[in-house]
């Protein structure tokens, strides 16, 4: 049997009205892992220009501790 | 120097309350004037819970406020934040978006009125309806109603024989 996959779409460009900014992180916080990593690419189906800006957004809503850098179990 | 546009997100100590926010907007606007800067915007986005401990701190009051001035009263700005005993921690960056800076001075609005509420920061519920970009046309599904049926009728088959098998060993 023949396994169809959809095809991803890089939801960014699809709705260009979506925030990605580091003042919403609810927006970001669907592309981090429970651990706090940013989610690659290739799992996410975000294009290579968005995910460039999506990971300096990350990383400035860690700065100024919207995001957590780690989510260890303590 | 040349002008440009810039943010700076500020977290305060949550004890001061509204008091504070108020008396941070009074002198972060003094600083920025007496430089020959504007403050365009200040939100006060209330008390949050921060994503990591900040010296002791689980919760902070957010500030956000955006000014148009040159990269003196940004340095300006951060050496009196790391002075005040009340901030926690801040961030500034500048906003590439191509803005006209002088009709920015323009329409900003004074600072101290705005210190006085909370903005509700609520970007979720105003996220307008998703609209996917066209995919490209589906491929032919390969399972059709008459394989199904061949399909159903196999596994009656299967079924039955199967029964017959039991019977007999029953029997035995």
């Amino acid at each position: 049997m023949t396994v169809y996959r959809k095809r991803k779409v890089c939801r960014f460009c699809a709705n260009t009205e979506i925030p990605l900014d580091y003042k919403h992180p609810e927006v970001l916080l669907n592309y981090i892992t429970e651990r706090g990593k940013i989610i690659p690419r290739r799992i996410s189906g975000i294009c290579a220009k968005h995910q460039r800006d999506l990971a300096c957004e990350i990383k400035k809503a860690r700065t100024i501790a919207l995001l957590p850098y780690t989510v260890t179990g303590r | 120097m040349k002008e440009k546009y810039f943010e700076s997100t500020v977290i305060l100590k949550p004890e001061g309350g509204m008091e504070s926010v108020r008396q941070f907007a009074e002198r972060i606007n003094g600083i920025v004037e007496t430089m020959s800067g504007k403050i365009v915007s200040l939100q006060s986005w209330g008390e949050k819970k921060l994503a990591y401990e900040i010296s002791k701190n689980m919760k902070g009051h957010y500030v956000y406020f955006d000014y148009v001035g040159t990269g003196a009263v940004v340095a300006e700005l951060e050496r009196n934040f790391n002075n005040w005993e009340h901030v926690l921690k801040f961030m500034s960056c500048r906003i590439d978006k191509e803005v006209n800076l002088e009709e920015l001075k323009a329409n900003a609005k004074g600072v101290a009125v705005m210190a006085d509420r909370i903005q509700e920061w609520k970007p979720r519920d105003d996220r307008p309806e998703r609209t996917m970009a066209p995919i490209a046309a589906a491929e032919p599904v390969t399972t059709s109603a008459d394989d199904n049926r061949e399909y159903n009728t196999k596994l009656q088959a299967s079924l039955t024989k199967s029964k017959d098998v039991d019977e007999e060993n029953v029997e035995l």
